[in-house]
């Protein structure tokens, strides 16, 4: 009998549900901030979260090696195997350059049990054609399918993703992140049904420069992973989020769609426009919109959900979204030097750490959207009329 | 030479309680079958010949008092399990004709029904259940092929996007099959054309040409290209849709004739033949005796419609359907049809309607995971259909990987139709599968219409109720979403092609 | 003469739980308190949760989801804003916020008056009902979203459109009414209501200050313009929100009024069959 890992062996509850907390920030001018302040965020939604997982992603935390992927992996040994650790290594012998490889620094005696937290700064080897976004892709996606007890948390360069079983003030603790300082965040905690004791599960979920917090379900999981199938993703970690980051990476990146237009090509495409709204739109925007959902409409995703999307491709960039019947929460809100873009499920958590007026919540299905270039979008229906100036 | 022994015995008794008939007349004037006529001398309508009864209820519908008993004849077969009364007249009847036992509408032999071993989930708690009458919930679909990017130009700062391959947008996933003028009468026809116009979907025109009349709802119509190509001229070429017909479910691998004596000045103004010529159909398509072949025809049509029209291919299910589908694909069909073996048909060999091809549910579950695993499945719209009953089987077929459903004998039966199996005799006393103008006008086509816009409409109004349940607020989000579908049924081995999980397993691999 | 007392929710930098600070409430009102300052709340939730009787309660901060939730007959102040569900299943009594309050705004509501000065969100007043003489009311300042009034059976709905952003003194401050100067309250910019307005509507009146284009009225509802008895219906209403932000009467009834009522009592009432089958 197969012996099923404890932090990173999926967990045989069946998928996973939950109702969380969001927060990220994100300084505009690619400031750092200190972790303390997207702690203080989360941790001031204490009845969004009942200890079953926690997790953020931070960004710009490695300038030194800026230019290598870094996998970022939960690591056990499982009884009776070489140790994981040396697994992992061979397998990235196989396929990259290991340019560096850390033990995470974790504090001792925060949870009872914890797993050991490494990370490898690599190259893909180019050997089969593929880019190495793509091998990159493939090589995360092979660790999490074939390695009993290693999970990689994330393979994104210049960012990484933290997350274990926790409340999010333990998780923060664990992985110090007072000592971190990131110019972009985001932080999860979870409220999930069931209670999975996986490593793996919590958020945020990364793929390559991408990472999702989520609060929601996903109706459409099945016919989303059936697309994604189509698309070269593979579905495995029982999450409805999975899908969602995934849909974003193949529209965003993948697709090959220029660059400003892709990011809300992806949320139209997961958030659409009714078909009642698209027919009273002006010719060309109708056009796009109609062109958009039938070519993507098995990448809508239905039910409920507020997101906040995180990444640097093709510039570094957050987007907050939600579902178009608006069935979960999602405040945005400036800072007042308009550096520090917000967004939270609860506006005290915003409050907690800077107390701007200029906060809003965004209209149902409109994504709102920041970049380096600044807030450039509310999340309001007036934003059609921008992205439909583009368009010819 | 004919003797009494060469009688088939009766099967319905039609029985008159003449204490409550008004002797008004109208059970005579309304049998078709020459089972109860009204004798005029004694004011008096009499069963005239009890076996002549279908069981249509054409009589018993029109008695303004219900005096009219239709049972099953008292006296039947001895009981057996072996030598029913389905086969013991089937014999019967070959060995007094030598002939081929003719049949109409749809698979009746009691085949396991895969849909009834589905149930569906709903929302509870974790996420909420929509309300559909109150809130948005879609059930707009386009037919049609859909590239897997979009094709976007940069030009003087401003983005352009290629137009994608014609698509047709439907109000509902719900279409009309084709049923050909001389399959069904003009009246019959005439409604339905109308029903799918009202409520903003298609029908099939089925391999009969167009009527000059019913070119008004060209936008609505899937013309059909098949082996005896009757009516295909570039007008015809100009309708919403075209669609190539390899097979049909209830006699795949079979052609068809419509017999000259059916060939009246209507239908042979339609299909452009003779008057009173048979109408033949032949078996295959002698254009396309391979899959490169078909990929021809679909060409061919591709430009001669200019690519305005998305172009499909209808075939039976069979049980190779998966690999057929994929090549279907490859030949560059926009859409598809999958025609289940419980689908109707105005005449077919009994022998080939009762036992040829496989069900609908496992044949759409089969074609959706190998087009998906062949990555194309995105490329083409599936539409299902060959026996289903209500909303929950479209439902069903939906979720297990169709992208619309179509009907015929639910149609049929909204315009009357008791699913009497008399077709092919012509008699159809609800003047639906009949070339008889005055049985024709049996419908009235405005309330046919009306019939058939109800019939479309209860469903969509069906589906978007079960979608809000399950937390769905657009019919894509749906399809193929076998993981809100669970198996009840006997068969594991059925639940594993289908996709579908057992009742009780929970989504995700439940601890393996 | 009332009794006033204080409650910090922020006791020495730690956050009350929202437990802590109801109980906290409850034994003010056995002890015979009937004016409750809650002071620097974030985002705590339930407060005033089920209470009945003449008391208020005072909220500086930003209100966590359903404050006043299945309350009846209390006065509820807050200098901020609320999350989502304010007045959930209000009973009766009066709601004023100085601030935003979001999603799902006196939800189920039979009875009381619920103010916000700023924005909401989706679902507002939602299937709120009116019983005898119980008439539950919701008027928003500001703008609000999509399904505002959805089978809706009773009660009013007032949306004013009105953008205070320019007109608030000092934004870092809680906002205070006196302060607000009422010169520089402006109209909202763009629609003020969003999409399915009032939709599956069979009892009561939405009333939204300007025009509003059909399409954005939801499935069984229609648009009238005001009559003398509704001026009577909006004149204490729109007086009373005066009185609350220092905005004047004569700048809100400059614009005219949409009067959005149902088609019928019983919309759905053929969507279903009767017939034995």
């Amino acid at each position: 009998m197969q012996i099923s890992p404890k932090f990173t062996g999926l967990p045989s509850g069946g998928k996973d549900i939950s109702a969380c907390g969001i927060s990220a920030l994100f300084n505009m001018d690619q400031k750092p901030v200190a972790g303390k302040n997207i702690m203080e965020m989360i941790c001031s939604m204490r009845e969004r979260e009942n200890g079953q997982g926690a997790g953020f992603a931070a960004y710009g935390i490695f300038p030194k090696y800026k230019d290598q992927y870094c996998l970022q992996l939960i690591i056990e040994d499982i009884p009776e195997r070489v140790p994981t650790k040396e697994r992992v290594e061979e397998f990235l012998l196989k396929h990259t350059e290991i340019v560096k490889g850390e033990r995470v620094p974790t504090k001792n005696g925060v949870f009872k049990e914890s797993p050991d937290i490494w990370r490898f700064f690599v190259n893909p080897n180019s050997n089969n054609g593929d880019s190495p976004d793509d091998q990159t892709k493939d090589i995360m996606m092979m660790i999490n399918e074939r390695i009993d007890g290693a999970f990689c948390m994330s393979g994104g360069k210049n960012m990484a993703v933290f997350k274990g079983v926790g409340w999010s003030s333990q998780i923060a603790d664990f992985y110090n992140i007072t000592d971190l300082n990131a110019y972009m965040w985001s932080f999860h905690s979870r409220f999930p049904t069931n209670t999975p004791g996986w490593w793996g599960g919590a958020h945020p979920f990364s793929i390559l420069n991408h990472a999702i917090v989520h609060n929601g379900e996903i109706t459409s999981y099945g016919t989303n992973v059936e697309y994604l199938k189509e698309l070269g993703y593979v579905c495995k970690l029982m999450t409805d989020t999975e899908p969602l980051i995934y849909m974003f990476d193949y529209i965003v990146r993948k697709s090959g769609y220029p660059p400003e237009l892709a990011t809300q090509i992806a949320t139209m495409a997961m958030s659409p426009p009714y078909w009642r709204d698209i027919e009273r739109m002006p010719p060309v925007l109708k056009k796009w919109a109609t062109s958009i959902r039938q070519t993507h409409r098995w990448a809508l995703a239905n039910g409920p959900f507020s997101i906040v999307i995180t990444t640097d491709y093709p510039k570094p960039t957050m987007i907050g979204h939600s579902d178009r019947k608006k069935l979960r929460p999602l405040i945005a809100a400036l800072s007042d030097d308009q550096s520090t873009f917000y967004l939270s499920s609860e506006l005290n958590s915003i409050h907690e750490i800077d107390d701007t007026m200029d906060y809003w919540q965004p209209d149902p299905g409109m994504p709102v959207v920041a970049t380096t270039d600044g807030l450039i979008q509310r999340g309001t229906q007036s934003d059609l009329e921008k992205f439909a100036k583009l368009l010819e | 030479m004919t003797t009494v022994k060469d009688k088939m015995l009766p099967r319905f008794k039609a029985k008159i309680d003449y204490e409550t008939c008004i002797k008004c007349g109208r059970c005579g004037e309304n049998c078709t079958y020459d089972a109860i006529i009204f004798n005029r001398d004694e004011d008096m309508p009499i069963v005239k010949s009890t076996g002549n009864c279908v069981a249509c209820q054409r009589c018993v519908t029109f008695c303004p008092v219900d005096a009219i008993a239709i049972t099953p004849y008292p006296v039947e077969f001895a009981p057996h399990g072996t030598w029913t009364p389905y086969h013991i007249r089937g014999v019967m009847e070959q060995a007094r004709t030598g002939a081929v036992l003719l049949s109409g509408m749809g698979n009746d032999r009691p085949f396991p029904m895969v849909f009834d071993n589905l149930v569906w989930d709903a929302c509870q708690v974790t996420n909420p259940a929509i309300d559909s009458l109150r809130e948005p919930v879609e059930t707009r679909t386009y037919i049609g092929r859909k590239p897997k990017n979009l094709s976007i130009t940069k030009n003087r700062g401003k983005f352009a996007l290629e137009d994608l391959p014609a698509n047709v947008g439907i109000s509902t996933p719900l279409i009309i099959g084709h049923m050909s003028l001389g399959s069904v009468s003009y009246n019959a026809i005439t409604a339905m054309y109308r029903a799918v116009e009202d409520v903003g979907t298609m029908m099939g025109t089925g391999e009969g040409g167009l009527h000059k009349d019913h070119y008004v709802y060209r936008d609505n119509l899937i013309g059909e290209v098949a082996s005896g190509r009757f009516g295909v001229n570039p007008d015809y070429l100009k309708l919403g849709a075209i669609e190539i017909k390899i097979g049909q479910g209830a006699k795949p691998g079979h052609g068809g004739q419509l017999p000259g004596e059916k060939v009246t000045q209507l239908i042979s103004d339609t299909r452009g033949i003779p008057l009173g010529t048979d109408a033949l159909s032949p078996n295959p398509q002698h254009d396309i005796y391979s899959i490169e072949d078909l990929k021809t025809l679909i060409a061919a049509l591709h430009e001669a419609t200019e690519y305005q029209s998305p172009v499909g291919v209808k075939i039976a299910a069979v049980n190779n359907v998966a690999a057929i589908a994929s090549g279907i694909v490859r030949a560059g069909a926009d859409f598809m049809t999958i025609d289940g073996f419980r689908g109707g048909t105005g005449a077919a060999p009994r022998v080939i309607r009762d036992n040829a091809g496989i069900p609908i549910e496992l044949a759409i579950a089969s074609v959706d995971q190998h087009l998906r695993n062949e990555k194309i499945r995105h490329k083409v719209t599936i539409i299902a259909g060959g026996g289903l009953r209500s909303s929950s089987d479209l439902i069903k077929v939906i979720a297990l990987g169709a992208d619309v459903g179509n009907i015929g004998t639910s149609a049929l039966i909204a315009l009357g139709c008791k699913v009497c199996q008399q077709c092919p005799t012509g008699k159809c006393s609800w003047g639906i599968a009949t070339g008889n103008p005055v049985l024709a006008n049996r419908i009235d086509i405005d309330w046919g219409a009306q019939r058939v816009s109800n019939l479309l409409r209860g469903w969509t109004h069906d589906l978007s109720e079960v979608l809000g349940t399950m937390g769905i607020d657009a019919v894509e989000s749906l399809v193929g979403n076998r993981d809100r579908l669970r198996y009840v049924g006997p068969n594991p081995r059925e639940a594993e092609i289908l996709g579908v999980k057992h009742a009780g397993e929970r989504i995700g691999t439940g601890g393996e | 003469m009332p009794k006033r007392i204080e409650i910090d929710a922020m006791p020495e930098g730690c956050k009350l739980f929202y437990r802590d600070i109801n109980r906290q409430i409850r034994k003010a009102i056995a002890d015979g308190y009937d004016h409750i300052v809650l002071r620097n709340i974030a985002g705590q939730r339930y407060i005033g949760a089920g209470l009945k009787g003449d008391y208020t309660i005072e909220v500086f901060g930003d209100a966590g989801l359903d404050l006043g939730v299945f309350s009846e007959g209390l006065k509820y102040i807050v200098h901020g804003s609320s999350e989502y569900l304010l007045g959930n299943t209000l009973n009766g009594g009066e709601i004023v916020v100085y601030g935003d309050s979001w999603d799902i705004t006196g939800m189920g509501a039979r009875g009381g008056s619920i103010f916000v000065m700023g924005n909401g969100g989706s679902r507002i007043g939602i299937h709120m009902k009116e019983f005898g003489d119980s008439r539950p009311i919701i008027c928003y300042g500001g703008t609000v979203k999509q399904y505002c009034g959805e089978y809706m059976a009773g009660g009013v709905i007032v949306v004013l459109g009105l953008d205070f952003k320019d007109a608030i003194i000092d934004p870092k401050k809680p906002i205070d009414r006196d302060n607000i100067d009422a010169k520089l309250v402006k109209n909202a910019a763009g629609p003020i209501v969003q999409s399915d307005l009032g939709g599956g509507i069979h009892g009561g009146a939405i009333y939204i200050r300007g025009e509003i284009p059909d399409e954005l009225l939801g499935v069984y509802a229609k648009k009238e313009e005001i009559d003398e008895g509704d001026k009577e219906v909006l004149e204490p209403l729109i007086e009373r929100f005066c009185e609350l932000y220092g905005v004047n009467p004569d700048f809100i009834w400059k614009e005219g009024f949409t009067k959005v009522k149902p088609i019928s009592s019983r919309p759905f009432g053929k969507h279903y069959t009767t017939t034995p089958i």
